[in-house]
């Protein structure tokens, strides 16, 4: 090498030194100058703000970790930070993140975990009790298989996934004999129609076709003729992005249709949120396809008790008990029920059975999709039977009607 | 605090950087030792206490012992009682509890006692407030005077959580005069990002592998899964430690500090002494200097040497937690570098080096065993599985998708352990300097991406 050219490792020394306070200094002042966010509509979030500083969290360390999250949290450029590192986890052949699979086909799945062997069993007794107390009622028991067991073989190779379909026969089974409980297993319809959007790629729900083959399912057991409507598609969103990119970041510049069915026949109807004491003539929310979470298009989003009074000429009032997968489905059944009474036991904590008493009803449908319901720590509390006085109560409303 | 986090390098660093270099020179270590004890303090905002009484307690005793200098007797008692108050504070807070648990265990007895956390980097700077006051009393360094150099000495923020452990004799003239060029700066951040990397982009992502195995019940899970997880973990601590280390040492550079290299590829070695000659440099040197030497090393009868040996590499394992497996990953070196010395020394000469490699790869790997698994029996359980001692089977779909996912990461992680990834980017610097800057920034800024969302990055020297 020639001598009189300047020393390479001096000359790489200087400009990593100057390169390194350079972009160290634009960091900094980009982040004195970025502006606190509240909430991250990429990782459907609430985003750490500033830190209380007091002795008590200074002493504790409260404030420190508090301060961690807030820097990390207010980073300057954050989203595009996230990209690059979602970038190189996919260059690194990474097909999981929090619990999130990237499956073959574009398509993101959330795992089922193997549920707790003692809950699940004291669901089903509870379950079967709550069966045998209402006798009278219609019930019908829907878990709906999430994408991880109809799309199965689109998991990435070996991925271990415990089997939700074992699971489900087995729970399943206990109500086969049943007279009251009648299963709706819509898992044959959806292997049969697996060609079609059953399920979003980049959220856990499934679609509402997903939801109308369901019901299909669904009106046949429940002796509801699915006939007397019938119903136009198209999609109302074409940007929707669900959850699951946002919790694992794969797949984040994927964007998917959301599609509402309208029936050609309408049937008129009130939806009364109780507990938000408003009511609407409408079960979809427009705005909600503005913000990130489009899935809420439906009723808003989860609530605790929503009460839908109909024109239907039907006398039947239903009660349902369920999850977030039972928003795009209910729609479905406003033709056929007077009243339809929503009941997400997530957010409301009243007994069953006194909501059945106090709303005369005579139909109740369990919808769940299996990795809620495996995983539920809600639905058996509201199952209880009702306290003392008031089960009395019941039994001498029932001896009147009868 | 922790290096590898946004708050140490957009917060802390730009302030202590700032600050330091525009205070004249006379203040820089006032400077130094201000932030160090904030950044001490934002982790142990209780137990700083303890460091201070610690820095003050042995800067007095190294006077006084420097001043008993002409009463050999008097010296040794402020000796004894200066080792024996720095042990007692370091046994109290680390291994009083492991130690009552121990006798309860024995005598079936039930002892109260409380847990306490340790305080975050007591074992680096026990020793090396141990080697200022035993090279004092043995005349290898002049006293320190100055309560201000003595105490950034112990408190230095880059070495302070998780070492090196740097001896006061190789610091003392730093601690003076050192220079701060614009060259040693940059030496200090490729040094540090080169850290950085290897802790943020190489371990944290193998520790997530080791982790999910981890979190299995041992001896239900295949063999694969059990070797892919254990090769993660050996990769893990590799890159996590010395990537502490580079950070540290590049730190150190930036503030004209030239800290010794703590890690020369370890798992390259020829053998388990070359291993340890390679590993954890500063703790190694650190035990052969203060106590295998002092029990008078190699220069003994055989069973004194073998004594020294376990002893040392007992305290060795024990140094690293208050927990039996240590005692035991400890033990398992002395008994491995015995061996070596005593029968297999000669054997090596005539077997081809990979051979050799890979047999000491093979020991390492179970030691990872031993140090990871905190509770004995797990260890000898997951050994099992390892081995074939499991309901799992020799292959099932959890191993091959932890094999497939990561593939790419285990290869790069097993490639960088090698000096060739580094000779090549050392021969890009001297063709193409600019190169090798972009390959720094690239790297750098791939970390901050992934400290912005991290999902997991331990800290893994809370026991040391």
């Amino acid at each position: 090498m020639n001598p009189k050219k300047r020393s390479p490792l001096l000359f790489f020394t200087r400009i990593m030194a100057a390169i390194f306070l350079i972009i160290f200094v634009a960091l900094v002042i980009c982040n004195i100058f970025t502006k606190d966010r509240v909430f991250s509509e990429k990782e459907n979030r609430v985003l750490a703000s500033k830190p209380n500083l007091s002795l008590d969290h200074l002493a504790s360390g409260q404030f420190m970790k508090e301060s961690e999250s807030y820097v990390n949290d207010q980073f300057a450029f954050r989203d595009f930070w996230i990209m690059i590192k979602s970038t190189a986890d996919t260059i690194l052949g990474k097909k999981e993140a929090n619990g999130i699979y990237l499956g073959k086909n574009g398509r993101l799945f959330e795992q089922f975990e193997e549920p707790d062997a003692e809950r699940v069993a004291s669901l089903k007794q509870s379950i079967l009790a709550f069966s045998k107390r209402h006798e009278k009622l219609k019930q019908y028991l829907l878990i709906a298989p999430t994408a991880v067991n109809i799309y199965q073989n689109e998991l990435p190779a070996f991925a271990p996934a415990a089997d939700q379909n074992a699971y489900m026969d087995a729970f399943l089974s206990a109500f086969s004999s049943s007279e009251t409980m009648k299963v709706i297993d819509v898992r044959e319809a959806f292997r049969l129609e697996k060609e079609t959007n059953l399920y979003y790629r980049t959220d856990h729900h499934w679609t509402t076709t997903g939801a109308y083959v369901a019901f299909q399912q669904a009106a046949s057991v429940m002796e509801l003729d699915p006939s007397a409507v019938s119903y136009e598609h198209y999609p109302v969103s074409a940007d929707f992005q669900g959850t699951l990119s946002a919790k694992s970041g794969f797949l984040e510049n994927e964007k998917e249709a959301l599609e509402l069915y309208f029936p050609n026949q309408e049937t008129a109807y009130t939806v009364n949120y109780v507990e938000e004491q408003k009511k609407e003539a409408d079960v979809y929310h427009g705005e909600s396809l503005k913000t990130r979470d489009q899935y809420a298009v439906f009723f808003g989003g989860n609530h605790s008790l929503i009460e839908i009074q109909t024109a239907s000429k039907s006398k039947a009032s239903l009660l349902v008990l369920k999850d977030s997968y039972a928003n795009c489905f209910i729609p479905f059944l406003i033709p056929y029920y007077r009243e339809i009474v929503i009941v997400d036991p997530r957010y409301n904590y009243d007994n069953i059975d006194t909501l059945i008493d106090e709303y005369d009803i005579q139909e109740v449908l369990f919808l769940y999709n299996a990795n809620t319901f495996f995983s539920d720590k809600y639905l058996q509390t509201s199952l209880e039977p009702a306290p003392q006085e008031e089960e009395a109560n019941a039994e001498a409303t029932e001896q009147k009607e009868s | 605090m922790v290096f590898s986090s946004i708050l140490f390098l957009f917060i802390f660093l730009p302030a202590v950087l700032a600050v330091y270099f525009l205070v004249p020179k006379s203040w820089k270590n006032v400077v130094l030792l201000i932030f160090s004890l904030v950044f001490y303090a934002w982790g142990e905002p209780v137990y700083i206490i303890l460091m201070l009484f610690s820095a003050a307690f042995n800067y007095v005793m190294g006077i006084d012992i420097d001043r008993k200098r002409l009463d050999p007797k008097a010296a040794r008692n402020s000796l004894l009682l200066t080792v024996l108050v720095n042990l007692f504070l370091l046994g109290f807070f680390k291994y009083s509890g492991f130690l009552i648990d121990t006798v309860n265990q024995i005598f079936h007895s039930s002892i109260p006692y409380k847990e306490l956390a340790l305080p975050i980097g007591i074992s680096f700077y026990t020793f090396q407030t141990l080697s200022y006051i035993l090279d004092v009393y043995w005349g290898k360094v002049k006293v320190q005077k100055n309560l201000i150099s003595f105490s950034l000495y112990i408190t230095m923020f880059p070495q302070l959580i998780a070492g090196p452990i740097v001896r006061y004799a190789d610091i003392e003239p730093q601690l003076k005069e050192r220079r701060v060029t614009l060259a040693g700066f940059g030496l200090g951040t490729e040094f540090f990002i080169k850290g950085l990397a290897k802790k943020v982009l190489l371990a944290n992502n193998l520790g997530m592998v080791y982790t999910t195995v981890q979190g299995m019940e041992i001896g239900s899970f295949s063999v694969l899964t059990a070797w892919v997880g254990i090769i993660a973990y050996t990769l893990q601590i590799y890159f996590d430690f010395s990537g502490y280390s580079d950070m540290a040492i590049g730190l150190g550079r930036m503030f004209g500090f030239q800290f010794m290299k703590n890690f020369d590829y370890p798992y390259i070695s020829r053998g388990i002494t070359e291993f340890w000659r390679r590993w954890h440099i500063s703790l190694g040197s650190w035990f052969r200097e203060y106590v295998y030497i002092p029990l008078g090393g190699n220069r003994v009868s055989v069973p004194r040497h073998i004594f020294n040996i376990m002893l040392v590499w007992m305290l060795t394992g024990l140094w690293h937690g208050a927990s039996w497996n240590f005692v035991v990953w400890g033990l398992y070196y002395g008994v491995l570098l015995l061996f070596e010395k005593y029968v297999l020394a000669k054997c090596f000469d005539r077997l081809p080096g990979w051979a050799v490699r890979i047999y000491t790869l093979l020991l390492i790997v179970i030691g990872w065993v031993f140090f990871s698994n905190t509770v004995l029996s797990d260890a000898v359980g997951y050994l099992g599985n390892m081995f074939g001692v499991t309901t799992g089977g020799l292959a099932d779909s959890t191993g091959l998708y932890l094999l497939k996912t990561n593939l790419l990461l285990i290869v790069i992680g097993m490639i960088s352990c090698a000096p060739w990834l580094y000779n090549q980017f050392k021969r890009l610097l001297r063709r193409a300097p600019w190169a090798a800057v972009a390959v720094n920034i690239v790297l750098w800024l791939l970390c901050v991406a992934y400290l912005v969302y991290e999902t997991y990055n331990p800290f893994l020297y809370f026991r040391f």
